[in-house]
């Protein structure tokens, strides 16, 4: 019995997935996408925003048509204390008109239509099956094991879509298990408020939302941070660290994100709302230094599973959307030439470095370790900008003079000169 | 001929308060009971080899169909049709008669009752319309030398009947165990093909589609369970109250 051959095999579809799926289809080769979930979307878990412009690039126009939640127009970054949040917040009409930057999403929804545009296009999407191995042909990978009787699917090349801890690129040779200290444990809740009700709280209009990231006590202190982001009728909020984080100081996300949810601070923006949804999800943020290798004869990695992600500036999405994408014109390219094995497919990196991913990645490469190495940066340092703010505030006997002698004694023992100069020094070497 | 049905999905479907009506975007699912009746008709292909299935549906079914034939199914046919969307089961019933009427048939295999409408009447209704012998709450079914030896379930036991197709069986959950389609056969799935038809199609006039049965209101029984809340007493006397509540009722 011939197994059955079609032109690619693409492994999850998520975000990258399904960017590979559509653009390989558009091109005319017969693709199949397997999907372990009951629908496209089903298992996956992210925070919640999307970025317009990089989506645009597989299906224009996008947000006339798609399940969004919200337009974002407003953006809160805050330092959170025991008892306290000092924050800057930028609000633009630029990002309540169309074609809008950033929306909030349901991934379940959103990946469920992302699939369908594919579908529309000729890839065809099974659900409900897990790929379990990789077959490979004279050194080379040449589809997927199912596991189950008759389950063989032959391909020139299997995209590799299966997100965190991918254990295809593993078995593909390409990859080991990311290490604690090269992945985030997030928690999120979903809590369903009433449009109007979150509307009132957040001052939005109908349609528009706000982003918030939140750092210092939202992860006690913990590198990482804390995020809400309206949807239409629920509120997103989760916290998250390094894995490695949360094993040394022995404390779980579920706790932390209990203790979030309830600072003085936060709790107001959630109150009376009803818990509806609760998932916790592993982002490989090892980035440039833990990244794997990308391509292999007959196969290429992408998205989550490439550990392809920002976590920087909260991008996961749109790094999966365009690895996906490079690698199908790099399989398109490959056809043309009649070459899948590794040299055939390696145009899919040299894409990558010319995109901004790889470029973002190795920009960003040493910022982990950089305030991993500098535990103040989320502890102390909010608490003293805080104090100050609080002194500034405050109206009492003091004359001005002694206020900002105050103050400024207040910031300068929450900096100490030697380490601020080295904070400096070394942030001013990130940015290079 | 094998009739299905694409159903809210029963685990899924909660009710909106506001709307009235089950939520929207609730999945969509196969319908139980029709999934054993096309896992009959297989059984039977299995056995006999000479005999094509047609997978049959009104309304949004295409998934549905999709999973027919990735079960097993050779083609599948689905009536669309907005006139028909929202019929009663009369209406369903005579859509799908005209379709087998003229597809032609030697045994029909439906589900017993679909788990969205509940009427389980779309059956017999087709026994009517088309004049052949229904056997309803099928738990069994043989074939041999052309004659179908027949197990439906009864009060307190099972009846017996032995028929010679054309007939329609109603398929109950003992039937069997529906297969789940192979990577395989969902690959040979997308090669076979999916016939749409309209009403007109079918040659159905509007006033003979005209539903006679229609949906009043649809609402959930207020569930009221006694009980008492413990609230502000400390943990010793909540156990104590707990345990003295739990015994009075004998749960303990």
């Amino acid at each position: 019995m011939q197994d059955e051959r079609v032109d690619v095999i693409v492994v999850g579809a998520g975000p990258a997935g399904t960017a590979a799926a559509l653009t390989l289809a558009r091109a005319g080769l017969e693709v199949v996408v397997i999907e372990r979930g009951a629908y496209p979307g089903a298992k996956n878990v992210m925070g919640g925003i999307l970025y317009r412009q990089p989506t645009e690039e597989l299906v224009p126009e996008f947000w006339r048509e798609a399940p969004l939640e919200r337009a974002i127009i407003e953006q809160r970054y805050m330092l959170l204390t025991e008892d306290s949040l000092l924050g800057v917040t930028y609000r633009t009409q630029e990002f309540a008109k169309e074609p809008y930057n950033s929306f909030s999403v349901m991934r379940g929804e959103f990946d469920q239509w992302f699939a369908s545009k594919a579908e529309e296009a000729g890839a065809f999407i099974i659900t409900q099956m897990v790929v379990e191995d990789l077959i490979w042909e004279d050194g080379k990978i040449d589809g997927v094991r199912t596991g189950e009787e008759e389950g063989d699917l032959r391909a020139d090349v299997v995209v590799l879509a299966d997100g965190a801890n991918s254990l295809l690129a593993q078995k593909a040779g390409l990859h080991r298990e990311w290490k604690p200290n090269e992945q985030a444990l997030v928690a999120k809740e979903l809590i369903r408020l009433s449009e109007e009700e979150i509307e009132r709280r957040f001052n939005v209009p109908s349609g528009q939302g706000v982003a918030m990231e939140i750092f210092g006590q939202s992860t006690k202190g913990l590198l990482g941070y804390g995020f809400i982001y309206t949807n239409k009728d629920t509120i997103s909020i989760g916290t998250g660290a390094l894995l490695s984080d949360l094993i040394e100081t022995g404390r779980n996300v579920s706790d932390m994100l209990n203790d979030f949810k309830a600072h003085p601070c936060i709790a107001p923006m959630l109150e009376g709302g009803e818990l509806v949804e609760y998932s916790a999800h592993l982002i490989p943020e090892g980035g440039w230094h833990a990244m794997p290798r990308l391509f292999t004869d007959g196969a290429l990695v992408v998205g989550d599973a490439a550990g392809l992600l920002n976590p920087i500036n909260r991008e996961g999405s749109n790094f999966a959307m365009i690895s996906g994408k490079l690698a199908a014109e790099a399989i398109i390219e490959a056809k043309a030439a009649g070459d899948f094995s590794a040299v055939g497919l390696s145009r899919y990196q040299e894409l990558l470095e010319e995109s901004f991913v790889l470029q973002d990645l190795y920009t960003i490469r040493n910022v982990t370790p950089f305030a991993h190495a500098r535990p103040w940066l989320l502890n102390e340092v909010p608490e003293v900008l805080s104090r100050a703010m609080r002194e500034y505030l405050t109206v009492d006997d003091d004359p001005k003079r002694v206020k900002q002698g105050k103050i400024l004694r207040i910031l300068r023992d929450g900096f100490p000169v030697g380490r601020t100069l080295g904070d400096a020094v070394g942030a001013l070497r990130l940015l290079r | 001929m094998v009739l299905v049905k694409q159903v809210p999905d029963p685990n899924a479907v909660r009710f909106d308060p506001r709307a009235g009506d089950i939520q929207s975007g609730t999945p969509q699912v196969a319908n139980e009971y029709d999934l054993h009746a096309m896992e009959a008709a297989i059984r039977i292909k299995e056995q006999q080899g000479d005999v094509e299935i047609v997978a049959v549906s009104l309304g949004q079914a295409r998934e549905t169909l999709n999973r027919c034939l990735a079960m097993g199914a050779d083609r599948a046919i689905v009536v669309e049709d907005a006139a028909l969307a929202s019929g009663d089961s009369a209406v369903t019933a005579k859509a799908l008669a005209a379709v087998l009427r003229a597809e032609g048939f030697d045994l029909i295999l439906v589900g017993q009752e679909t788990s969205d409408g509940g009427t389980g009447s779309v059956g017999p209704a087709l026994a009517a319309l088309l004049d052949v012998p229904v056997v309803s709450n099928v738990v069994a079914l043989e074939q041999q030398d052309g004659r179908l030896t027949v197990q439906r379930e009864i009060e307190d036991g099972r009846q017996v009947i032995d028929l010679a197709p054309p007939a329609i069986l109603c398929a109950l959950s003992g039937l069997n165990e529906p297969r789940y389609p192979s990577l395989k056969g969902i690959m040979a799935a997308r090669r076979k093909p999916t016939e749409a038809k309209s009403a007109a199609d079918l040659g159905l006039e509007a006033d003979a589609v005209q539903s006679r049965v229609s949906w009043g209101a649809l609402f959930v029984e207020e569930e009221t369970a006694e009980g008492i809340i413990l609230k502000d007493v400390d943990a010793d006397s909540a156990v104590d109250q707990l345990v003295a509540f739990l015994q009075e009722r004998k749960l303990v």
